[in-house]
């Protein structure tokens, strides 16, 4: 089995990842793909779930270290939304461990790099995502079973 | 991809970069120590206001048992030291615990400056953290004056030299001694001078806080009994004592200095009292223009960073509040909805969200925060980001 | 690890009685001097101990940061 595909939104201000990513993607773990944001709390939760409908294994949010956020709080709120939609998701019988905030400053490559790649090894254990469980057809299209229920889109 | 890229191409952005890497790197050497949420340098605001605290309380005692006037306040101060129970302390926990604030200022002014947290709206609270420290500068040397011995006697001379270089200056001399020589008028207005601003230290701390939700006032407990301990073992290790009497004949020529509030003083042996004043109008001008000439990073530099103050989509907003609880700068305000409205959205709600332009940081926690799309980043829409997550995905 | 951090911390809390009572000493010999620099010790260890039981796991994270 492949290497789990992963979408990671990651605040722009937190882990300085200049030489380790290549266009869009981690060279070392190529497929984790980052998307940069302006703070941590700028992502919405849908657009994590929207990641796992459409195709991702895993998603994660990267923030500044607690504490230490530019804005202030924006990490605290993100980890906040973040555990609320595991929880919601869980009732869905989506795995909270696809799911992930992680909080790293400037230096912290090396830790971040370990912790992605403890995500991507439990992402491995796991069984098939909702995207690929919930429809016959190529992962790539958006499985609409998963997005029935209630969420705006 | 970050805060450090791409690499800035003027000498200062490159400066200024490997100075935030530096004051980073410092934060994970603490760390190392202190678990992150007892890290000094994430509360060196409130460690400035523990000490302002410290002040006030110990200020109070002392107030009690000052005299001012010129035969009264050596001989009101000496009785405090030595004649009453723990009052050297109390006068030794002051002096220390106002150099302590100083040196939490200037962390808590460094940290802000190095790590780019005066950006946008975020300039109001450097600007009042500015008065604040000058306030706090002045407020010190009125308090060396308040003692009445030779140094004091001498720092008034030289104080007296410096105002009379200002356009001005000698009305402005008259008005602070009180008259054509030194009186007890005078140590009546130079204790003004100092509880006054004291006071009006709290009026500015309320502008400081005042745009920011959850300000951290007060540090962690290991460091509020660390504080207070030092303040306590150096006043009693090192007693705050006074020099002699001030006397008109005496002429000091050589005094103890306290570098935090004095240094203005020192410099005056080679800069005189021209060089002094000007030196400190250059220093407060180039302060205060920190957030206006200071930036590391041009506006292109900052990509997703500055995307653009938020914008709230009437038609979605529910007045559902939750954007405005989150946004740490108070930047939203809720209004009462005009009616009817054009969507269903509109109608059915009460209460509209807007954003208060001058007031946000672009830092979008706010369309984070929104259940229904009612707010937006104009350089960094929804589709935008779905657009990155189906490429992502897609790859 | 765990050794270390116990034994700095009873060697701390002897410190402070120590201090606790040295403190009364100066009190009732009114060398208030000694008896505030005192103070200042104890209050400095007290911080040193709130930090070694959070290295050992016993205290948590602060409320605002659970």
């Amino acid at each position: 089995m492949s290497d789990p595909k992963v979408v990671g939104f990651v605040c722009d201000w937190s882990v300085d990842l200049t030489s380790l990513l290549d266009g869009m993607r981690l060279r070392e773990l190529p497929t984790v793909r980052v998307i940069r944001v302006p703070c941590s709390g700028f992502v919405r939760p849908s657009w994590l779930e929207d990641a796992l409908t459409r195709g991702a294994d895993g998603v994660f949010v990267l923030g500044c270290p607690y504490g230490d956020c530019l804005n202030r709080e924006g990490n605290y709120l993100m980890r906040d939304r973040v555990d609320q939609l595991q929880r919601r998701l869980q009732r869905r019988r989506v795995d909270p461990a696809r799911m992930a905030m992680l909080a790293h400053g400037l230096h912290d490559r090396e830790a971040f790099l370990a912790e992605v790649r403890a995500f991507l090894d439990r992402l491995r254990a796991l069984a098939a995502p909702p995207s690929k469980a919930a429809a016959p057809v190529p992962p790539a299209a958006p499985a609409p079973a998963a997005a029935a229920e209630g969420e705006p889109r | 991809m970050s805060v450090t890229s791409p690499e800035p191409r003027t000498g200062y952005g490159r400066l200024m970069t490997g100075v935030l890497r530096g004051t980073l790197k410092l934060d994970v050497l603490v760390n190392r120590i202190y678990p992150s949420d007892f890290n000094p340098l994430y509360y060196t605001g409130g460690l400035a206001n523990l000490f302002l605290f410290v002040l006030v309380l110990s200020g109070i005692f002392l107030f009690f048992y000052y005299e001012a006037s010129l035969g009264g306040a050596f001989a009101s101060v000496q009785y405090l030291t030595e004649r009453v129970p723990y009052g050297g302390i109390v006068r030794g926990i002051h002096r220390y615990a106002a150099d302590g604030f100083i040196i939490a200022v200037l962390l808590h002014l460094l940290r802000n400056w190095f790590t780019d947290r005066y950006l946008f709206s975020r300039d109001n609270p450097w600007i009042s953290g500015m008065f604040l420290l000058v306030f706090g500068g002045v407020i010190g040397f009125t308090g060396y004056q308040l003692v009445w011995d030779d140094r004091a006697q001498a720092l008034t001379a030289m104080f007296l030299a410096m105002l009379r270089v200002l356009p001005g200056g000698e009305p402005l001399a008259r008005v602070f001694v009180g008259g054509a020589g030194i009186s007890d008028g005078t140590l009546v207005r130079i204790l003004f001078l100092h509880i006054g601003p004291a006071s009006a230290l709290y009026v500015l701390l309320w502008w400081h806080y005042t745009r920011l939700r959850h300000p951290k006032i007060w540090p962690p407990a290991v460091w509020v009994l660390f504080c207070v301990g030092v303040v306590f073992l150096l006043a009693g290790v090192i007693p705050a004592l006074s020099g002699r009497p001030a006397a008109p004949a005496a002429q000091p020529t050589a005094f103890p200095l306290d570098v935090f509030f004095l240094w203005p003083f020192w410099l005056m042996n080679w800069l005189g009292a021209p060089g002094v004043v000007v030196l400190l109008g250059l220093l407060t001008v180039a302060g205060f223009a920190i957030p206006y000439l200071g930036r590391r990073e041009r506006p292109q530099e900052m990509d997703v960073r500055h995307a653009g103050v938020a914008q709230v989509i009437d038609g979605n907003c529910t007045g559902c509040e939750l954007c405005y609880f989150d946004c740490p700068y108070n930047a939203i305000v809720m209004v009462p909805s005009p009616a009817p409205g054009l969507s269903r959205a509109a109608a059915n709600r009460t209460l509209l969200a807007v954003v208060v332009e001058s007031r946000c940081v672009e830092c979008g926690i706010c369309i984070g925060a929104c259940p229904f799309e009612a707010l937006e980043l104009p350089k960094f829409l929804e589709r935008d980001v779905k657009t990155r997550v189906l490429e992502a995905v897609r790859a | 690890m765990r050794n270390a951090y116990s034994v700095g911390l009873v060697l701390l809390i002897g410190l402070s009685l120590l201090f606790a009572a040295g403190i009364v000493a100066g009190e009732a010999t009114d060398r208030w001097f000694f008896g505030g620099a005192l103070v200042g010790a104890l209050l400095i260890a007290y911080s040193i101990i709130v930090l070694l039981l959070r290295k050992m796991g016993l205290i948590g994270p602060r409320k605002a940061e659970r």
